[in-house]
């Protein structure tokens, strides 16, 4: 047995909920502290917490179609990285926002992919009556005019239907 | 110096499982379970000496639930109470530590009511109830492990519950003094009751979760006011304690909690709209009429030839069950409107491969098998979600 061999063999891997770390004074073994989450579609993080704070999510689909961020697939194009989404539109009275998936359907009321599906900020909710069905992805809380944290409020790929009506405009479910 | 023989391998610690595999070793470390949304901690604040509970953030429609304190209370919370982890999310440990001890109260009086978002971690004072007596059995969870009424030990159980406000059904009944049976015509009128203009999205405890109020026309009574609850509520998890043996008097300190969640993920709420009953809906001794009133409720009169006193209360109570405005809870999980996941049909203790599911439901047998586990008060990840009612879609 070589010494390559030994070293392959006494190689340590990190397992689950483990991260393994090396620096010039050897490795380091660390594991998540209580209550971590896990990578699940659409977990925000927040991307600085000043002026140019947005939030970068793990792709989630809804209806099998990616959303996007200012017009670009939300797990990035060609090669780059994951657009960001910028928290824009707040004052300094604000204390909550959130991210919203909207989509907009087709004329039978059903996403294809020709359909409007985006990820916005607003410091309102929708009412999720109208065009435009919409469910917010992540809360975000504010104290002196920035991001402080931000909440994941989904935990799985969606799929979405739009009850229509002759007699009340359509109203949009995500489940 | 390194040996050939393999010696400079790794020893597994406390929480810490090494498996040796012919690419090297391979360290996992079983940190805790994950913090799913409602996550319940119950403690015992000795200053107040009261058994108060810390609710995880979960949402509603993305809005956070709020718990009903004072700015004293807030402002008292110790520390070790209100607890910032780098639960995912907090960007800032400091400043969401400082979020939690906000100095936004101080301007406010003791004694003076707020409404503070669970991810501010206030406190919930726990009620409860004793159990082994009228009030309910002590669960198997308990007896298992010895704690009978002939142990001394005593076990008391408080719920811990998500409170939506709604707009609420109500049903008058009206006859005529002079009421024949056959040819009087009775009138029952359907509206909307709004909640309490302070009532909100909460988070509340109380000893025992209370049942929606069920429909009771009475006996033979056909005037009757009847009116929904003007909230619908959910169970997050119920606190249990268990007292040291022959403990007299409330729980204190020396009592052991135990959690058992209800309620694991996110949710959405929605509730009917009162709206008008289609035509062909509408049986033959029936005619109904439909006016919005001022505020956008809405109005429902429905003009019944009655036959006999049964007939009509028959149909009053079809007709508010059917017209109730209960609202529906779910969880959005992409899989339709079943959200029950699917537990492995197998197990297997092979340390490779995708069958994460399985490899768990053998070590669970294992454990249980080694007495190590008996049971536990709440399922395995990746716990039952609240399932989408289809009616909704009607």
């Amino acid at each position: 047995m070589t010494l390559d061999d030994l070293a392959a063999k006494n190689r340590i891997q990190p397992g689950t909920g483990t991260l393994i770390g090396s620096t010039p004074l050897g490795f380091f073994v660390s594991n998540p502290s209580s209550g971590m989450s896990f990578n699940h579609p659409f977990r925000p993080v927040l991307v600085g917490t000043d002026s140019g704070a947005g939030i970068r999510f793990a792709l989630g689909v809804v209806d099998g179609f990616e959303p996007q961020i200012d017009g670009q697939p939300m797990s990035g194009s060609s090669g780059a990285l994951p657009p960001v989404l910028k928290l824009q539109g707040t004052s300094a009275a604000t204390k909550e926002s959130w991210a919203l998936l909207n989509v907009t359907p087709n004329d039978q009321g059903l996403l294809d992919k020709d359909s409007k599906i985006e990820i916005v900020h607003r410091t309102s909710l929708s009412t999720n009556i109208g065009k435009v069905g919409s469910i917010p992805l992540a809360l975000i809380v504010w104290k002196n005019k920035l991001p402080v944290m931000v909440w994941p409020l989904v935990f799985f790929n969606l799929h979405h239907i739009q009850k229509t009506s002759s007699t009340a405009a359509p109203q949009h479910f995500f489940l | 110096m390194m040996q050939p023989n393999g010696t400079a391998q790794l020893r597994e610690g406390v929480g810490t499982r090494i498996t040796r595999t012919q690419w090297g070793q391979c360290i996992s470390m079983q940190g805790a379970t994950w913090h799913h949304p409602w996550f319940t901690a119950a403690y015992w604040w000795p200053a107040q000496k009261q058994w108060v509970a810390v609710v995880r953030p979960g949402f509603l429609n993305g809005r956070a639930p709020c718990v009903s304190t004072t700015a004293e209370r807030m402002k008292s919370t110790p520390s070790f109470l209100a607890p910032i982890t780098a639960w995912d999310g907090a960007a800032d440990i400091a400043q969401a530590a400082q979020l939690a001890t906000d100095d936004e109260y101080a301007a406010l009086g003791p004694n003076t009511q707020i409404y503070v978002p669970l991810y501010r971690n206030p406190l919930l004072t726990l009620s409860f109830r004793e159990l082994g007596g009228v009030d309910g059995p002590i669960p198997k969870y308990f007896t298992r492990r010895g704690v009978t009424a002939d142990s001394g030990r005593r076990v008391v159980s408080g719920d811990v519950v998500l409170h939506q406000p709604r707009l609420a059904l109500t049903s008058q009944i009206s006859y005529p003094t002079d009421l024949v049976l056959g040819s009087s015509i009775v009138t029952q009128t359907l509206g909307e009751r709004a909640p309490a203009s302070n009532d909100t999205l909460k988070v509340v405890a109380m000893p025992q979760i209370n049942p929606p109020e069920n429909y009771d026309p009475g006996t033979g009574d056909l005037v009757r006011s009847y009116e929904e609850q003007t909230w619908d509520e959910l169970l997050i998890a119920t606190v249990f304690l268990v007292s040291p043996p022959h403990a007299t008097g409330n729980p204190d300190g020396s009592w052991i909690p135990a959690v058992q969640h209800a309620l694991f993920w996110n949710l959405h709420w929605t509730q009917p709209r009162l709206q008008p009953i289609p035509s062909a809906a509408i049986p033959g001794s029936l005619s109904a009429s439909f006016s919005v009133l001022a505020g956008g409720a809405g109005q429902l009169v429905i003009n019944s030839l009655v036959a006999s006193i049964n007939d009509m209360t028959n149909e009053a109570i079809n007709i508010t069950v059917a017209n109730s405005m209960a609202g529906t809870f779910w969880t959005p999980t992409g899989g339709g409107s079943d959200s029950t996941f699917p537990t492995a049909t197998t197990a297997t203790t092979d340390s490779f491969g995708l069958a994460k599911d399985a490899r768990n439901k053998a070590k669970r047998a294992a454990a249980i098998a080694s007495g190590a586990l008996i049971d536990s008060l709440d399922p395995t990840f990746p716990y039952k979600a609240v399932p989408f009612a289809l009616s909704l879609l009607n």
